[in-house]
């Protein structure tokens, strides 16, 4: 496959003994200054690990390669900035939509397969609204009929795409108390939302509120739509890339101390020890993250952010004698977002929320292969 | 620029370096050592091998080790080493870039047939940290074959298939079967000389 020929030179080097060009002063001076409980460069312990990696890689490059086909390739770079709506050009960053709603709540993620029969006219959205009020009518118990009040109604993104919101009130109280808010959208997915013939793929969902109004909504869905909710769960590397996301777009000087949090999963044989928490500066891990990678804001390679991660590994285990590659890490908590293993997400700026939804687009577009077997019979027809 | 790069790195010195022909090899016996880091599973996976010679005559010898290369006060009365069986575990990172470390101690004769990659905790990708994608990578650049299996305590069963599959590759290796193991190997893979064929490693 080429990207894998494509690899960049300075593949895996430590950072201090690169072997592209960048000037060798900024990695001096980052390395002889002193941090407290931050990350320390360690060129020695780092080398030790990425000895085999580097030599690797070398001979990727020059031999030949005999690529296995296996059916979900994941990425491997991504970009933290949208091309199309990142530039600072106002008029853009006017017709985002407004995505308050998810900010600040935990939301759980679910991955949708394609649905069948959506129409988005207004007609067909007034339509589901009322559908989706007779499906918990019908769920309620006699006692606590009509509590709910359902409404569908669908938010504009750009002339493309859209999402639709649902949202859930009970009629008693006011607020957002026991009431469900709901986002079904495809933010910049690499399937495209409209032209899927009689189906529409709109892969993520968010949801946040009780539980029996999301299993009632998700049964709804299923029912209306002829597709499969499944709730989408993080693998280490996928909370990885959502680290990155956070700490490339962390916003600076709000909040005082912003840390980064990480927190691994002990394996069953240590009794009396279930998680690992590391915490880290967030400007430190920034500027690690900065020496590491090449170029952050148009693509971040996996490699880098392996890198970025065994750097971390190396430092925690020359300090504590722990080996953090043993374990698993199950949440990453920057001051931008939360992502957890067991699927839930919490965001908690409104700036960023379109770049984390397009990452979860990504992620949930991998989750589903249905998805990418219909755009490949789509375009083979056309 | 490349220059400085190769000193940088430590050279593995040849004396090191593991080679299947220093010695010479004894009748009926064979060796096999398991290379894979602590909680892989390798002592079970020894007692199997071990537990499926006692009635054949082959006189097998297990020899676990956590990290190449091996130390040196051992080396004389040390016997040849006939197999090599990297273990690698899924839900553990740090067993992955063993192996990959592992694997520059030990001399290229060893990738024609006397080694393999063993992949364990391969089912149910929940808890898994290292993808299958980088480990067939691995494999593929040393052109030697992986096995999915299991090690621990909880699969017996898969556990004796694996230990199976092993011995019979090191009967070959030892010179028991009078087949080179450079032919076993060739029967594993399909030859092909484009780079976009799937390729299937079955044993």
């Amino acid at each position: 496959m080429p990207e894998d020929v494509d690899t960049p030179d300075h593949d895996t080097s430590t950072p201090g003994t690169a072997v592209s060009d960048t000037p060798a002063s900024e990695r001096n001076t980052y390395r002889s200054t002193r941090f407290g409980t931050g990350v320390r460069d360690t060129p020695g312990g780092e080398g030790g690990t990425s000895l085999s990696v580097s030599r690797l890689n070398r001979t990727l490059q020059k031999g030949h390669l005999q690529r296995r086909y296996t059916p979900y390739r994941t990425p491997r770079t991504r970009s933290m900035v949208s091309p199309a709506t990142d530039r600072t050009n106002t008029q853009e960053v006017d017709a985002q939509p407004d995505w308050s709603g998810l900010v600040r709540c935990s939301l759980s993620v679910y991955h949708v397969t394609p649905l069948y029969r959506y129409r988005w006219d207004k007609a067909g959205v007034k339509q589901l609204s009322g559908a989706l009020s007779l499906h918990l009518a019908q769920l309620a118990t006699a006692a606590d009929a009509n509590m709910y009040k359902a409404a569908v109604t669908v938010k504009e993104d750009t002339d493309e795409s859209f999402a639709l919101e649902i949202t859930v009130k009970r009629r008693d109280t006011p607020g957002r108390s026991g009431s469900l808010y709901a986002v079904l959208c495809n933010v910049e997915g690499e399937v495209s939302q409209t032209e899927q013939g009689a189906f529409s793929v709109l892969p993520l969902l968010l949801m946040t509120g009780p539980a029996t109004l999301q299993n009632a909504v998700v049964s709804w869905l299923e029912q209306r739509f002829d597709c499969r909710v499944c709730p989408m769960s993080f693998q280490s590397s996928d909370l990885l890339w959502a680290m990155a996301l956070g700490l490339v777009r962390g916003n600076s000087g709000k909040v005082k101390q912003q840390t980064l949090d990480l927190q691994y999963d002990v394996p069953l044989k240590e009794a009396g020890l279930d998680k690992i928490s590391l915490q880290i500066p967030v400007k430190l891990a920034q500027a690690l993250l900065n020496s590491v990678s090449e170029d952050t804001e148009n693509g971040l390679q996996l490699d880098e952010l392996h890198l970025f991660r065994q750097a971390l590994e190396t430092h925690v285990f020359d300090y504590f004698k722990i080996h953090l590659d043993m374990m698993k890490l199950s949440l990453v908590a920057t001051p931008v977002l939360f992502v957890d293993k067991v699927g839930r997400l919490k965001i908690l700026s409104v700036d960023h929320v379109h770049a984390v939804l397009r990452m979860m687009t990504s992620f949930a577009l991998e989750r589903s292969p249905l998805t990418a077997c219909l755009k490949a019979a789509n375009e083979s027809r056309l | 620029m490349a220059a400085e790069q190769e000193s940088d790195m430590p050279e593995v010195l040849p004396g090191e370096i593991l080679k299947p022909f220093n010695k010479m090899p004894c009748r009926d016996t064979a060796t096999v050592l398991l290379v894979g880091s602590y909680g892989t599973g390798k002592q079970q996976l020894a007692k199997a091998m071990v537990d499926l010679c006692t009635d054949t005559g082959l006189k097998l010898q297990v020899r676990t080790t956590t990290s190449l290369p091996l130390p040196e006060e051992n080396t004389d009365t040390r016997p040849r080493i006939d197999y090599i069986v990297f273990i690698i575990d899924l839900t553990n990172r740090l067993s992955f870039s063993t192996v990959k470390s592992a694997v520059q101690c030990v001399d290229v004769e060893y990738f024609l047939g006397r080694a393999c990659f063993v992949v364990t905790n391969a089912k149910g990708t929940s808890d898994q940290c290292v993808e299958m994608e980088e480990v067939s990578r691995l494999a593929d650049m040393y052109n030697t074959m992986y096995i999915c299996g299991a090690t621990k305590e909880g699969h017996p069963d898969e556990r004796t298939t694996l230990a199976n599959q092993l011995l019979r590759l090191v009967e070959v290796s030892a010179g028991r079967k009078n087949v080179s193991p450079l032919l076993l190997d060739l029967t594993c893979r399909q030859l092909s000389f484009q780079e976009e064929q799937p390729e299937f490693y079955t044993v």
